[in-house]
């Protein structure tokens, strides 16, 4: 069983493009990604480890309880399951996944998978005992075995597929991705007790941080920074597309335009270097922090907007203490 | 169609907590054979302790279910799913309507479900022609009604469900080694869900009811139910200590704190500030506070002795003790 029509495109964050391809394929999505991106709250997600290693860009939180919300929010049934691989119930939940997948492909829908990084499960082979996996890269289509299903260099695992679906008015799609992003701006860690990793607002003093002090890694910062950029031409994509759906948007759009205007040269320019593993001379660091520091300030000043937004509005589900959402792994 | 039950299960209201509806579902099943007790202890149940800082009737119930149940399984290696989220978002009907699904398979294959209604129930049935669930709750001993359609639709805001699957081996002294670890974890680490502002976890919740019954400023009906639900979370604790000292005679002296903890949980329970009005904490005197004053010096000493009896696996987690 194969699922020919999916094919996964590395633009965005992986677990967007992954996203995308699955329910653009299977009908339940339509439009740009730059869409699914902001409705998601997916383009607002910004983490940065202290010395800008590469897995900052996947290291924005939990994924279970980040990317449910954002999935939720397309009006999306959605499953996962995820854990550590050493784990002695691991066996067992990898059973029921293989077979939930295998489920979910007969239904003409594919999974989430972490490979490293996501990918997308797109079809299988119970004579082989297989899965075929897109990573979004040009390789094409690569080989799973269910008996390695969730094993990879990373300890943990995670599958997630989606089902039927509910239509939500987008004014209020809108409304709650605005304020999925004032939550990512606003908790400054969300893989604690662990405090290498740096969310939202004390993302950007991570990153201005390491690279004043010239201690990170090159090539992680280039990926982090091309992560960054796209994800905010994303966010002012989206904006430029919603604006006129909740009132006071435009002034939000504007500042991230001023910001994708000023920090587009600057991260252009420094990421052929990075991408070599070759740290920023002096003066193109100097510059780039400086740049960074108005691009916090500008990113400040629309979460400020944001929050004027949101709190024109009823918000019983933040007015609530929830029974689920972030924890401590364990 | 005729209605399928599973007459087998039973429901005590004993522990107070998402322990009895687990411990029926898993006794019916075959799935735990030891007493109440070690159940609450081996999930690490009886452990958690979190609080609201004006002692709210939701002091009990305010944590992450999700998080905090499926450990709770994983640790005595029971396989389960779970779902729990607000019953007004747009897409609950989806979740309900799997939620249907999952229990009635379920029960199916023989094995009844944890459901909140309100409080966790036991659902041990169901009747397809008349579309509705039987369920438990410990109150009444009769089987009560619930039609599929008004599943998650509670007074409070949430639904949730949980369901089991298999049961994995496990071996009773390392399960214990193991809830000893997330107990420190639970007495040192806040609920990242709570809001600290509003509530107050592990040993630090001491503080937060110390200053509500000095301060006054307290829920006198929610500050008897909190109490009462955590007197059963240390008698638990102290009886399955006990029983966990037979199958690890090092953890004698952890016992002995619990044991103590426990005896002045029956004091409190017995005081005139419990007992003068029905289902309300009377302003409290002096020897009152002194009593969560003692309880706090237990509960701190029995962590401490834990920390000393598996210093080295708890070093070997570096800052996470919890992370297994």
């Amino acid at each position: 069983m194969m699922l020919n029509h999916i094919q996964m495109r590395r633009e965005s964050k992986s677990f967007t493009d992954a996203a995308y391809a699955i329910l653009t394929a299977a009908g339940r999505f339509d439009g740009p990604k730059y869409m699914l991106s902001g409705l998601s709250g997916m383009a607002f997600k910004f983490a940065a480890h202290r010395m800008l290693l590469p897995h900052s860009v996947t290291a924005y939180g939990q994924w279970g309880t980040e990317h449910s919300p954002g999935i939720d929010n397309l009006g999306l049934y959605t499953v996962y399951d995820a854990g550590r691989s050493r784990h002695n119930s691991f066996g067992s939940y990898q059973q029921d996944a293989v077979n939930w997948v295998r489920q979910s492909i007969d239904s003409g829908m594919g999974a989430v998978y972490w490979i490293p990084e996501f990918g997308v499960i797109h079809g299988y082979d119970d004579e082989a005992e297989i899965f075929y996996l897109q990573d979004g890269s040009a390789a094409g289509t690569q080989v799973l075995l269910y008996d390695n299903f969730g094993i990879n260099f990373t300890s943990f695992w995670y599958c997630r597929i989606f089902g039927d679906q509910v239509s939500i008015p987008l004014e209020d799609a809108v409304l709650e991705s605005l304020r999925l992003a004032l939550y990512d701006w606003e908790t400054p860690y969300k893989t604690l007790p662990d405090q290498e990793i740096a969310s939202g607002r004390l993302a950007y003093q991570y990153v201005i941080k390491a690279l004043k002090q010239g201690d990170y890694d090159a090539g992680g910062a280039g990926y982090l920074l091309a992560s960054y950029l796209y994800s905010r031409t994303e966010i002012r994509d989206y904006l430029q597309e919603v604006q006129w759906r909740l009132p006071g948007l435009d002034e939000v759009l504007r500042l991230y335009r001023e910001l994708t205007e000023i920090t587009g040269p600057e991260i252009t320019a420094v990421l052929p270097a990075l991408s070599k593993g070759l740290k920023l001379p002096e003066s193109q660091q100097a510059s780039l922090c400086k740049v960074f520091k108005q691009a916090e300030a500008l990113e400040e000043r629309a979460m400020a907007l944001v929050l004027l937004i949101s709190g024109r509005y009823p918000d019983r589900k933040r007015s609530l203490v929830p029974r689920w959402g972030a924890h401590t792994a364990r | 169609m005729s209605a399928s039950i599973l007459s087998s299960v039973q429901f005590r209201a004993e522990s107070l907590s998402f322990t009895d509806a687990l411990y029926g579902v898993l006794v019916a099943k075959g799935w735990f054979s030891l007493p109440k007790p070690m159940l609450a202890g081996m999930t690490g149940a009886c452990f958690r302790f979190s609080v609201h800082r004006q002692l709210h009737a939701d002091s009990a119930t305010a944590y992450n279910w999700m998080a905090e149940h499926l450990v709770a399984c994983d640790l005595i290696g029971v396989i389960a799913s779970q779902w729990g989220g607000y019953n007004f978002t747009p897409t609950f009907p989806l979740y309900q309507r799997q939620a249907v699904r999952d229990i009635k398979s379920s029960i199916d294959r023989g094995t009844a479900a944890v459901l909140w209604k309100d409080r966790f129930v036991i659902v041990n049935g169901y009747h397809e022609a008349k579309q509705l669930f039987y369920y438990l709750d410990g109150r009444s001993a009769a089987v009560q009604e619930l039609s599929f359609g008004e599943l998650g639709l509670n007074q409070t805001p949430y639904c949730y469900y949980q369901v089991y699957e298999h049961l994995l081996e496990t071996d009773v002294l390392q399960v214990i080694k193991e809830s000893y670890m997330q107990a420190v974890f639970r007495a040192e680490t806040p609920d990242i869900m709570l809001p600290g502002t509003d509530y107050a976890c592990g040993l630090s919740a001491y503080d937060a009811i110390l200053n509500a019954l000095q301060s006054g400023n307290y829920d006198a009906a929610g500050a008897y139910e909190t109490i009462s639900v955590y007197a059963a979370a240390k008698r638990d604790a102290a009886q399955y200590t006990r029983y966990a000292a037979g199958y690890w005679p090092a953890s004698q002296e952890v016992a002995g704190h619990y044991a103590e903890l426990a005896v002045l949980y029956e004091k409190i329970l017995d005081t005139a500030e419990m007992n003068s009005t029905p289902g309300a904490l009377s302003e409290p005197c002096s020897s009152f506070i002194d009593l969560f004053h003692a309880a706090r010096a237990a509960e701190t000493a029995a962590i401490r002795s834990i920390r000393t009896l598996l210093h080295e696996p708890i070093a070997n987690r570096f800052h996470d003790v919890g992370l297994r």
